[in-house]
């Protein structure tokens, strides 16, 4: 489970650094990098709900919880323009229809696995139950 | 056959709509494919083959005939214009389904299954399929009062026209497959709804953000909106908490004119000036005149990203792996390549010189980074578990966003 966090801050490390340098570039002005900021503050959200409904060891959920912290802090101070607008549409990003920022949130599909805190629990109940009766079968086993 | 008028302000919203006839069964959409997150809300243009579609519908009897792009607002919008006008008993679906917001398929699933209780279509393939912005008798009113006729994918006008004909006319019309005819107005008067904008943007919304609370927020005011009592103490005290809260703005504008009379025109003026003084936005940059200057300049926006990324991996387990220095390596064969392109190029001197500096800072930053690749794969080792992904591959495909312009044919 503790896995499941660090993996997801990883992704959002390198997230967070690619958007900080798109928000040198005229993507500043872009409603996309506004709304990868936006998805971003949000998964960081969800995710420390997720922490704090967590079984994880109290120090460990202190250390998630720092970096969290620190990740909103980069989250929220990315560098906007009070009025962002599609730059493709003003006529300024001429790259073809990808879209940089969207691009950069998209890294955060690479972490696959574990595939959610939920699933992890119950992988780690039925390993517990393979354990009392001696089975060696990985997860999911019914008994 | 009864025919009535539509309500006062129909339609109630506005868009990328024609109105045509009032009295007309018919109400026309055609879906307006662009890829997800390209287009902003307001589109500034329209691919002329649809707008030859709504233009067709309306000259042959809609009553209204526009584009539909957004599966939450654009659909809440169409339903506020369908429900405020009970002659409107056919709904056409046109246009190739949109990539990305699957809107034909979300406005499919509203008229077939409706929404839950988290006011979510039911069945939608759509990405946000949310209509948090309208009252629920208007969507429960739009299903009883439209059939929907599914064109999707079909662009052609004659077939749209044909189609239009078919729903007004007086005796039981067979198309495609449907039995058309007038059956006059729907049985119960007008619907006049607005969208309250609770949630302007919708398509932010996560779906585990659609909790309890979150469905009171949106509710509570649509309920107090259509005219909820209060009663005795309840609207005394409403109504003396906004009193107080107009008396403090009134306070406060009062305080504003007060100083503004007190200070000395100087330094009224500095502030004005202030005020005046341009906020940074982006650093000024020459826009690039030429497609040969454009494919560098960017190739080199590309290479931020892919930079940056590369640094925050390089704080990371990936240090340690193979993967990173193989990313890294090839982004400088590639940087390399693109050196050798601008040399070719016919760029001005002073252009590819000021081009071939930036190159040299991302190779020179590329050459900080990791280049051993004999080093352990770190999901070998154990110490990577994101899956089968790689972060550093990944960074390094940012550059693939960059597709235009093409590579000039002379370098």
């Amino acid at each position: 489970m503790v896995t499941y966090f660090k993996n997801q801050l990883r992704g959002y490390e390198v997230v967070l650094a690619t958007l900080g340098a798109f928000s040198e570039d005229i993507c500043r002005n872009c409603i996309g990098l506004s709304g990868a900021q936006t998805k971003v503050i949000k998964g960081l959200k969800k995710l420390r709900m997720d922490l704090e409904k967590s079984s994880i060891p109290e120090v460990e959920k202190e250390r998630i919880f720092f970096s969290l912290e620190s990740f909103f802090k980069v989250a929220e101070g990315l560098k906007l323009a009070e009025e962002v607008s599609c730059q493709k549409t003003a006529g300024r990003c001429k790259i073809g229809p990808g879209c940089f920022p969207l691009g950069a949130l998209e890294l955060m599909n690479q972490v696959t696995e574990p595939t959610t805190s939920h699933e992890k629990e119950m992988k780690k109940m039925a390993k517990l139950i393979c354990e009392v009766c001696g089975a060696e079968e990985p997860v999911p086993v019914v008994h | 056959m009864l025919k009535v008028n539509p309500v006062l302000n129909y339609p109630t919203e506005a868009g990328c709509f024609l109105r045509g006839n009032d009295y007309s069964p018919v109400a026309v959409v055609v879906l307006l494919n662009a890829p997800y997150g390209t287009l902003p809300p307001e589109v500034q243009s329209i691919p002329p083959e649809i707008e030859k579609l709504v233009r067709v519908a309306i000259e042959t009897g809609a009553a209204l005939s526009g584009t539909l792009q957004t599966e939450n607002i654009g659909i809440e919008k169409i339903i506020c214009n369908v429900v405020s006008n009970p002659n409107i008993r056919y709904l056409v679906l046109c246009g190739e389904e949109v990539s990305g917001h699957n809107t034909g398929t979300a406005l499919r699933a509203l008229i077939k299954e409706g929404i839950d209780d988290r006011r979510t279509i039911v069945g939608s393939q759509a990405k946000t399929p949310y209509l948090f912005n309208i009252p629920l008798e208007a969507i429960k009113r739009f299903r009883e009062q439209t059939t929907l006729m599914d064109l999707t994918r079909e662009m052609n006008p004659e077939i749209i026209a044909k189609a239009v004909w078919s729903c007004y006319q007086e005796n039981p019309t067979p198309f495609q497959g449907f039995t058309l005819c007038d059956p006059g107005a729907f049985a119960e008067t007008g619907f006049s709804c607005r969208l309250t904008w609770r949630v302007k943007h919708p398509e932010e919304i996560e779906s585990w953000e659609i909790d309890k609370e979150f469905m009171m927020k949106i509710e509570e005011p649509l309920e107090k909106i259509g005219g909820e009592t209060m009663k005795g103490n309840e609207q005394i005290l409403s109504l003396t908490k906004r009193l107080l809260k107009v008396t403090e703005e009134l306070a406060a504008i009062a305080r504003l004119c007060i100083e503004g009379l007190e200070k000395p025109e100087e330094v009224l003026k500095e502030k004005r000036l202030e005020e005046e003084k341009p906020k940074p936005t982006i650093p000024a940059k020459e826009e690039p005149v030429t497609e040969e200057e454009l494919y560098f300049t960017n190739q080199l926006r590309g290479y931020k990203g892919v930079l940056a990324a590369f640094r925050a991996l390089d704080r990371d387990i990936c240090h340690d792996g193979c993967s990173l220095p193989a990313a890294v390596i090839s982004a400088g064969k590639r940087l390399k390549n693109l050196k050798a392109s601008l040399d070719k190029s016919s760029l001005p001197d002073k252009k590819k010189e000021k081009l071939r500096r930036e190159l040299d800072e991302f190779e020179e930053a590329l050459q900080g980074l990791p280049q051993d690749t004999s080093q352990p794969c770190q999901k070998s080792v154990g110490n990577c578990t994101i899956g089968s992904g790689c972060f550093a591959n990944a960074s390094l495909d940012l550059l693939k966003l960059v597709t235009e312009p093409a590579l000039p044919s002379n370098v």
